[in-house]
């Protein structure tokens, strides 16, 4: 029986959140079927949770909040002094240098985010009507989505600040070594919707250009393909 | 979707380094509005099965108060509901099989009831059997049954019952009522646990009237049949027990049926609307590093619907290692409350037997931990059935003294009814 998520005992699982064998908890889901996990004995994951460990310049693991500054672990316990990481980097698709990480390329798809007023409910608040939508490239294998936050270090490659009831840790966009896209709500409060479908919680589920992540009081994002 | 039941799982999570046992309680409530299970037993009805004694012991006043009962229990069965009739000496009598409850079936059964004249033995693995043919007839009706005695089972029997137990066994449910003080607290309460009923004593004959009718009430009530409790486990895990432990505490630990390797499914019967229960596990799992955190167990309640299996309220039980002792040496409150009500259940089992050895020593201690146990926890009706068997000195150090005197049917009250727990008030 082959099922879709792997412990980090290597176990195959039936169940997405612990396995269904050994009962370890599982994070940092990969679907058994995509990438071989073993192919990159070199890459580095993060020590806590078996997560791949983001990339060079990002201290914290995505997933748990594993600190590589100072190699421990918890997800809001320990206050350091974040070192303020640089903004995505603008728009032209050109890395300049080569990125260390397995995943090579300019990036072959970018997201751009808006604000739709049609996506309130009765209790959000008025939505921004001055903010400009906004593109970001998908140029780093994971790419967070979410509200910055200087005092949980918190630097998203997305930023959505203006959305009160986007989580700080929201959401991740990963590239998958073979180019194709991942989304992964990482329990966000609010949840995210793709096309209009919840999706859940911690559980990877393919993008494609075209896609349409609506989360938060108002924020839409679309995925498109950069030719 | 409406869930049809809903589940909390109380514990401490946090165990310390090379510990590996892991408490928790669930409490599973039954959900009240659109039960999908209430369908299930509209299409399979329902029926109540009648089971009383008619031996040569019940001639007098018991024979003619356990007719009066099932007569008034006759009259309050609904229409829709099926039912039958063995009345039970050295053989079993099937007088009214299994029928709806009509008013002409009512009618005949009433007759025939009047007539009967007690004679025999007690043969209790023969009267079920004779139940258990005719739940047999209607496999997907919600299956209950009351079962009235006032002796113990013929000693050329015991083997037999053993048997027609494991037959009945998931079949159908039966609450086992002794009336007087003849019959045994052991037996009674070992056939009621198997067929997941409630036992209990009827002090006075004139009493058996209202308490069939507490049990029909209750046994209408139930919506949803057959609803399986399933564990699963991580592999080299190892269940220590699983019990109900409200509203009685009921072992369910050798009940399990094996679905897959590290999956049991335990039995728990049908549940009525707003039906709340507590389940106390123990699980030991294999000791993991400090930081580790493992499922030690998911639990979820799973029954049938037009032969689709559904599932309903997963729980999951955690193992988590830490080095800080303050989050590991604490005891759940819940889980505390449980394991404390379950001692007080042993002390007070070990201690009437202690007592009946004429092990005096031995009683009072226990009895006295029993009497400090029940003030402890608030359990007021099993402290004030103590009193019956003992005289309080100290209810807080549980100083006591046992009684000289203490009539047959107290002794067998607080054996009987010691398995009742109470609930933590939520706070």
């Amino acid at each position: 029986m082959a099922s879709p998520f792997i412990c980090p005992k290597g176990h195959n699982s039936a169940d997405e959140d612990f396995c269904s064998e050994c009962g370890a908890k599982i994070q940092g889901v990969v679907p058994a079927t995509a990438a071989p996990a073993q192919s990159v004995p070199s890459a580095k994951v993060c020590p806590d949770c078996g997560a791949p460990a983001p990339a060079a310049g990002v201290n914290f693991c995505e997933i748990c909040g594993f600190n590589f500054v100072t190699n421990t672990s918890g997800q809001f316990s320990v206050p350091v002094v974040p070192q303020p990481i640089p903004p995505p980097p603008p728009l032209p698709p050109d890395p300049p240098t080569p990125p260390a990480p397995p995943v090579a390329a300019p990036a072959a798809f970018k997201v751009t985010v808006s604000v739709d007023p049609s996506l309130r409910t009765a209790e959000s608040p008025e939505a921004p009507g001055d903010l400009a939508p906004a593109s970001y490239p998908l140029d780093k294998p994971a790419n967070l989505l979410g509200r910055k936050s200087e005092a949980r270090a918190v630097f998203p490659e997305i930023p959505l600040d203006s959305d009160s009831a986007v989580s700080h840790r929201h959401g991740l966009i990963s590239v998958t070594p073979d180019g194709s896209l991942i989304y992964r709500d990482l329990s966000s409060s609010n949840g995210t919707r793709l096309n209009g479908t919840e999706v859940k919680p911690l559980v990877d589920t393919p993008l494609k250009a075209g896609d349409k992540l609506t989360l938060g009081h108002w924020t839409s994002i679309i995925v498109e393909a950069i030719s | 979707m409406v869930d049809s039941f809903k589940a909390e799982v109380f514990q401490n999570q946090y165990l310390q380094k090379g510990a590996d046992e892991v408490h928790a309680i669930m409490t599973v409530t039954a959900m009240g509005e659109a039960t999908p299970t209430a369908r299930a037993s509209a299409e399979g009805g329902r029926i109540f099965g009648i089971i009383c004694d008619t031996s040569g012991s019940m001639e007098g006043e018991k024979l003619v108060s356990a007719k009066g009962a099932m007569i008034q229990l006759i009259h309050l069965l609904p229409e829709d509901c099926g039912f039958f009739i063995v009345l039970g000496d050295s053989e079993a009598h099937t007088v009214c099989p299994l029928a709806l409850a009509t008013q002409d079936a009512k009618v005949k059964a009433i007759t025939r009831i009047r007539d009967v004249k007690a004679s025999g033995a007690t043969f209790i693995s023969k009267w079920l059997d004779a139940a258990l043919e005719q739940f047999r007839v209607t496999p997907n009706a919600l299956k209950q049954a009351v079962l009235l005695t006032d002796g113990q089972n013929d000693k050329n029997d015991n083997s037999l019952l053993q048997y027609a137990l494991k037959r009945c066994e998931g079949v159908f449910q039966c609450d086992c009522r002794g009336v007087g003080t003849d019959w045994k607290v052991d037996e009674l309460r070992r056939i009621a646990n198997s067929l997941l009923g409630t036992a209990d004593i009827i002090m006075r004959p004139e009493q058996i009237k209202a308490d069939f009718e507490t049990i029909l009430g209750k046994a209408m009530s139930k919506t949803a049949g057959d609803v399986m409790l399933r564990l699963w486990t991580p592999v080299g895990a190892d269940i220590l027990f699983c019990k109900e432990v409200s509203p009685q505490i009921l072992d369910l630990s050798t009940r399990f049926r094996q679905v897959k390797p590290q999956v049991r499914e335990y039995p728990t019967g049908a549940w009525g609307k707003n039906e709340v229960r507590d389940f106390h596990f123990a699980i030991k799992v294999k000791p993991g590093e400090v930081g580790d955190e493992v499922l030690a167990g998911r639990a979820s309640l799973v029954y049938t619907i037009d032969q689709v299996e559904q599932k309903a309220a997963e729980a999951r039980i955690l193992a988590v290692w830490t080095d800080d002792e303050a989050k590991s040496a604490k005891i759940d409150h819940v889980v505390a409350h449980y394991t404390g009500q379950s001692e007080l259940a042993e002390s007070i089992r070990q201690g009437l037997e202690a007592r009946s050895r004429g092990d005096v020593d031995q009683a009072t201690a226990l009895l006295g931990k029993a009497v400090q146990m029940a003030n402890q926890t608030g359990n007021d009706a099993t402290a004030k059935l103590l009193r019956n068997v003992v005289d309080v000195q100290d209810a807080e150090t549980g100083t006591v003294k046992l009684k000289a005197q203490v009539a047959k049917e107290d002794e067998m009250a607080l054996d009987t009814r010691s398995t009742k727990t109470t609930r933590l008030t939520k706070s």
